[in-house]
């Protein structure tokens, strides 16, 4: 008797040892590996880095510093409002450091344009059958060409602000940063994604009135010109 | 013939004898003994006389009644857990005594939890503190660990807010021991883990352990780090007992922090065109406070039942109010236990139900900051006898019309529920399965008026009148299942514990808000009626929010405890315990843990030659714990939406990638190392333990820098830094007077706790040596003040070191190469660490009388050896302070350091002229009792109590209570706001009755 119910205890025990699953269940947000199911996703996985690159020229930043750091505007004390603990006034006699949130701001308003144009663009790149998500094969080429598009935009910008940066062509599977490019390769790189983007973009007439924000062929030429 | 006399005369001796006997005398004496605390009757009280002529023992009345001898010439009552009394007889026939219960602790049993089962005290390896409920102190307070604060040495309680009906203390354990992950310890109640903490009532608490040392806490695995809290709730006895608290309660501001008057204001300020005169004379600090606060409690519990059957209920009603004008809190809840063992003892099922609902309305700690803040001159009803605008100097607005009209609400319901089934298989061995849910859903309701009169004042038509309502669900259901193994061979005992553990948590919330709509009077009740949302101007999108989120949590656990003819003592126990929220690579984590103690007062050597040492215990333990408490899904990789941009005319909101991937995210580890010395001398006069701890925690969990590219977020939630605690910790009791109607008992409590912060970096990401934290708001916004830098304490103050003030009244400082400057010529490369902000003692002291009936408690705390950034004199305390704003008496009192500070060129720059010491003795609980035991029909005995609390405070600060300035967390020794909520000293009257 005693042994019975001894050997129903490890029985039950070993039952119960089998209930250790701790996967996680996410309510609110959506696995990326699973994201692209239909054309909607598409279109907003599309539409990420564009929506930041709108916010981008919003000013926050880049514009504080680049203009505080100029005689155009000047942003002083007044009777302790805006001093601020030195900010605009570090940045009115370029004597910044480290630690001034827009040192790293400006940097990061440019680069997560780039990391988000990049991580769209290897999620498109990745769409083997377009058509099983209602996309057809040039609206894919568009989407590819208007990223590569918009990144080289990004590019442009900060190349502009800090000269020595970084060419990124991977963001999904690496964690640490790279090796700064010298300015002729960096000038290259942009030169070269603008090239080969510019003829899959579409025509200012095939948007309509509906292409505002979006990358013409006009607008990446007349990037490409003027940068050039 | 001769053989009849010879039989009568034998028997006429033997009746003579026998009549001797009986006329040689016996006395019969009766009465009634009782505890000498309450009154109650005790049972089984063996008496005896001192010839042992005769024995008995008491009824279930008390009562006795014994024959004795005519020469006996006292009576001697004995009782287990009570001191022995030998009472004189006399010609009374009627004697009735009380009897006390015994200190000396070789008689008594104290039972320790010590997580998954109880101990004997004398059998504990490792550092726990055990609190009587009867040593809890009397409080009128939101939350029952209010009581216990001071206590316990090395856990620190603090509430800044303490006169908020709705404000929960903070409780750290040996120091901060994490950046990110939550500090708080882990709660369980009556063997479930985390319950409701402020759905127990102080009443109903039988005794609380305080699982310290490393090696007690590791039992819990992932939720051990910052210690474990052990609340054990009363159980019913066979005893039938009634049980009545009731006590009202007075909350009075003290530490006013005083700013100027109307005609001072007018005086200094207006005088030197620093500020307008408006005309009025308004106080506002009177203005805005509600004083004194009152508040109510009341508690009835009743308890019973059988040897197999007991229960135990309580219920209780709280109403509140806050020392300010909105906060209150009504609350009432109960609790029910019901334990049940079958006639054979074979299974044992316990039921408890503790269901709470609380209707809140919230303090506005705005108010107190707009009172000290505002222009005294300024009117509170403008002409037209509506509420006056006011929108000059310090983000002001109208604190009175604030605290009146605007409201914030809660009704929140809380439901702990849980059943147990223990089988006793055999004598040593059983299993026992508990099963629990714990649950709050809170309301949170929010409405501002549109006949605000900044919303009046700007002629708005849209925004005008504002409601939102949000639900938010808390559930954790939990399943455990243990066994338990003893065996005892010889003088070896074996103590097998074996468990499993699985906990589902869960987090819902719902929010709606919106604008415009037709009738104030709707307030949140009619959110679709409002005209804002989807309009043109509308928010839509922002209207309407939800989200859910949960966790599981996964444990096997087994611990054994040995020892050997109860003087070498060996624990040792492991949890492997695997969390839903790790990483993929780090899902599963082992906390073992060791523990041993050697109880040389029980060698012969001292048993024979040192008998005045009572108890000696010479522990120490090892153990190995972790800290889960961070959010959800924090390792994956997942999209997100972010903002809306148009495609083809129609807007979508975009999806992207919404946090960085870490598989790696594991739990933060702490490694403890404790030793300890427990001891009792001197029959128990004298009792106390020592303890010395060193906490290491490793991979830390935090925000941490990454690179930005190939990241898309700036930072990543990863594991990285390691920071160190030590400390000593002291607790002494002494009974120093003990006699029959006086007796004086002194606690003492004193930590020490030293902390480091090792490293920010590890193998993969290299951080930076130093990070600033403490950052000041606006106006000025002067920028972070403490560094938190490897190789120091946290709570180190990283500013300009002062070096006086000059003839214009400009702050001078010294740069990095000793030279004196105004500060507004210095630069950040001069800063340098200052003081620190994190005390070094905490103590405290409690001193208890007892005068026959009357019972007298005085209760002493204080914090040592720390710094305390002056924030409100930082802002108001100078006659530099932004004009228009009122300011401290400091600012023209000649005799304060502040007052020198005249010119506002450097008015918003931080140094440590601000820093003041912080240390502070404080007169903590006062209070004085009176029992008088009846045993009237009505009743059997009543208690009429009086108490004071935060009576006074012997500090050198200047900016008010220091107490009030939080020192737990990572940024000790400031407030980065001039929100505050005042203190107050609260006196209590209470009543308590036996039935």
């Amino acid at each position: 008797m005693k042994n019975y119910k001894i050997l129903m205890f490890i029985v039950l025990l070993l039952a119960v040892a089998g209930c250790t699953k701790l996967d996680e269940e996410v309510y609110d947000r959506v696995d990326a590996a699973n994201f692209l199911t239909r054309r909607d996703d598409v279109i907003r996985d599309f539409l990420r880095p564009f929506e930041h690159a709108y916010w981008s020229i919003q000013g926050n930043d880049v514009y504080a510093v680049g203009e505080n750091s100029t005689d155009e505007i000047g942003t002083f004390n007044r009777q302790g409002d805006w001093q601020d603990g030195g900010y605009y006034q570090r940045m009115h006699y370029h004597t910044w450091t480290p630690q001034d949130g827009f040192t790293n701001g400006a940097w990061r308003n440019f680069y997560q344009g780039i990391v988000l144009s990049t991580n769209s663009l290897q999620d498109m790149e990745a769409i083997a059958d377009p058509a099983k998500l209602n996309v057809t094969q040039a609206e894919l080429n568009d989407f590819k060409a208007e990223l590569r598009t918009l990144r080289a935009w990004f590019y442009l910008r900060a190349f502009d602000f800090y000269r020595n940066i970084e060419i990124v062509t991977d963001v999904k599977s690496s964690t640490q940063g790279g090796v700064q490019s010298s300015p002729q390769e960096t000038f290259n790189y942009i030169e070269s994604e603008l090239k080969a983007a510019i003829p899959d973009l579409p025509m200012r007439e095939q948007l309509g009135a509906t292409g505002i924000g979006r990358w013409t062929k006009a607008a990446a030429a007349t990037l490409s010109q003027d940068f050039i | 013939m001769h053989k009849n006399f010879i039989y009568i005369m034998m028997l006429c001796c033997f009746l003579c004898l026998y009549t001797g006997t009986a006329n040689a005398q016996t006395r019969t004496i009766s009465g009634v003994v009782t505890d000498n605390t309450d009154g109650a009757p005790l049972l089984g009280v063996n008496v005896t006389d001192n010839l042992k002529s005769a024995v008995t023992t008491t009824n279930n009345k008390g009562y006795f009644t014994i024959s004795v001898s005519a020469n006996a010439k006292s009576l001697s009552f004995s009782y287990i857990g009570y001191d022995t009394r030998n009472i004189a007889i006399t010609s009374a026939n009627t004697i009735n005594i009380t009897l006390g219960s015994s200190a000396n602790q070789l008689n008594e049993v104290v039972v320790v939890s010590v997580g998954y089962g109880t101990l004997d005290k004398r059998e504990v390896s490792s550092s726990i503190t055990h609190v009587s409920g009867k040593d809890l102190l009397t409080v009128s307070a939101n939350n029952p660990l209010m009581s216990l604060q001071g206590k316990v040495p090395g856990l620190n309680i603090t509430n800044t807010a303490s006169a908020d009906p709705n404000s929960s203390p903070r409780i750290q354990l040996r120091g901060v021991s994490s950046r990110s992950a939550g500090l708080g310890p882990l709660y369980i109640i009556n063997g479930v883990p985390g319950g409701n903490i402020d759905n127990i009532n102080q009443n109903d608490i039988e005794s609380i352990d305080v699982l310290k040392g490393g090696a007690a806490s590791a039992i819990y695995g992932t939720r051990g780090s910052n210690g474990v809290i052990i609340i054990t709730t009363k159980k019913g006895t066979a005893q039938s007992q009634m049980f009545y608290d009731g006590f009202t309660s007075f909350d009075y501001l003290n530490n006013k922090l005083e700013n100027l008057s109307a005609e001072e204001f007018i005086a200094n300020r207006v005088q030197n065109k620093q500020g307008q005169n408006y005309g009025a004379q308004t106080n506002w600090l009177n203005e805005v406070t509600r004083s004194p606060a009152f508040a109510q409690k009341h508690t009835v519990q009743f308890s019973g039942g059988s040897s197999k059957t007991n229960y135990f209920a309580s219920a209780d009603y709280r109403n509140a109010e806050g020392i300010d004008l909105r906060a209150s809190k009504r609350e009432y809840g109960a609790r029910l236990n019901i334990n049940h063992t079958t006639d054979n003892g074979m299974f044992v099922a316990t039921l408890t139900a503790a269901p709470r609902y609380m209707n809140t309305s919230n303090a506005d700690q705005g108010n107190f900051n707009n009172a000290l803040t505002l222009n005294p001159t300024y009117p509170i009803f403008n002409n037209a006898g509506k509420y006056n605008f006011i929108n000059t100097g310090f983000f002001s607005n109208n604190p009175v019309e604030n605290a009146n009209l605007i409201k914030s609400q809660s009704e929140i319901k809380e439901l702990d529920i849980n059943g147990s089934l223990k089988m006793n298989i055999l004598s040593n061995l059983s299993t026992l399965v508990t099963i629990s849910q714990i649950s709050r859903s809170g309301k949170n309701l929010n409405f501002s008026p549109s006949t605000l009169s900044s919303i009046v004042n700007a002629n708005r038509v849209t925004q005008t009148n504002f409601a939102s309502q949000e639900q938010r669900e808390d559930d954790q259901k939990n399943i455990e299942w243990t066994g338990n193994y003893g065996l005892d061979l010889g003088k070896n005992h074996f103590k097998l514990l074996g468990g499993y553990s699985y906990s589902l948590y869960n987090y819902k919330q719902v929010y709606a808000q919106n604008y415009d709509f037709p009738f104030d009077t709707y307030l949140w009740n009619n959110l679709g009626s409002g005209l804002y949302n989807g309009g043109a101007a509308g928010q839509g999108q922002n209207a309407v929010s939800s989200t859910q989120n949960g966790s599981t949590l996964i444990a096997f656990f087994g611990r054994l405890n040995y020892d050997f003819d109860n003087r070498y003592i060996l624990t040792a126990s492991l949890r492997r315990e695997g969390s839903s929220k790790f990483g993929a690579n780090n899902k599963w984590g082992n906390f073992p843990a060791i523990s041993g103690a050697w109880r040389v007062s029980e060698e012969t050597f001292f048993k024979e030659k040192l008998p005045w040492i009572n108890e000696l215990k010479v522990r120490a333990d090892y153990g190995v714990t972790g800290n889960q408490d961070f959010g959800n899904y924090l390792s994956l990789l997942l999209y997100g939406g972010a903002g809306y941009f148009p495609f083809n005319g129609q807007y979508y909101q975009v999806y992207g990638p919404s946090s960085n991937v870490n598989p790696n995210l594991s739990w933060e580890k702490s490694e403890n190392l404790n030793m300890g010395i427990d001891f009792s001398i001197l029959k128990g006069r004298l009792s106390g333990s020592v303890d010395y701890y060193t906490r290491k925690n490793k991979d830390l969990l935090g925000n941490y820098n990454v690179s930005v590219p190939p990241n898309t977020q700036a930072t990543t939630f990863t594991n990285v830094g390691t920071m160190k605690n030590y400390g000593i910790e002291l607790a002494l009791t002494g009974q120093i007077i003990k006699k029959e109607n006086f007796e004086y008992t002194a606690n003492l409590a004193l930590s020490y706790n030293k902390n480091k912060f090792i490293s920010f970096s590890n193998d993969l990401y290299q951080g930076g040596t130093f990070q600033d934290v403490a950052g000041l708001p606006a106006p000025g916004s002067p920028g972070n003040i403490q560094r938190i830098q490897e190789g120091h304490s946290i709570g180190e103050f990283y500013t300009l070191r002062s070096a006086g003030v000059n003839d214009a009244g400009a702050l001078l400082v010294y740069k990095k190469d000793g030279s004196v400057v105004p500060a507004n010529q210095a630069n950040n490369d001069d800063k340098q660490f200052v003081g620190n902000g994190l005390p070094k003692f905490i103590a405290s002291m409690g001193n208890t009388f007892r005068y026959k009936q009357f019972d007298l408690g005085i209760f002493l705390r204080g914090t040592f050896g720390y710094k305390i950034f002056n924030t409100t004199a930082f802002y108001l305390g100078t006659p530099s302070s932004q004009t228009d704003a009122n300011v401290l008496q400091s600012a023209y009192d000649s005799g304060s350091k502040y007052s020198l500070l005249k010119s506002t060129s450097t008015t918003s720059i931080a140094s440590d002229y601000f820093l003041e010491n912080g240390s502070f003795l404080k007169i903590d609980n006062v209070s004085l009792g009176y029992r008088q035991n009846l045993n009237i029909k009505y009743l059997k005995s009543f208690r009429i109590y009086a108490a004071g609390r935060n009576l006074h405070t012997f500090t050198k600060y200047t900016g008010g209570d220091p107490d009030l300035v939080e020192v737990n967390g990572l940024t000790p020794g400031v407030n980065t706001s001039l929100n505050y909520y005042p203190s107050t000293l609260q006196l209590i009257f209470g009543l308590q009755v036996n039935f």
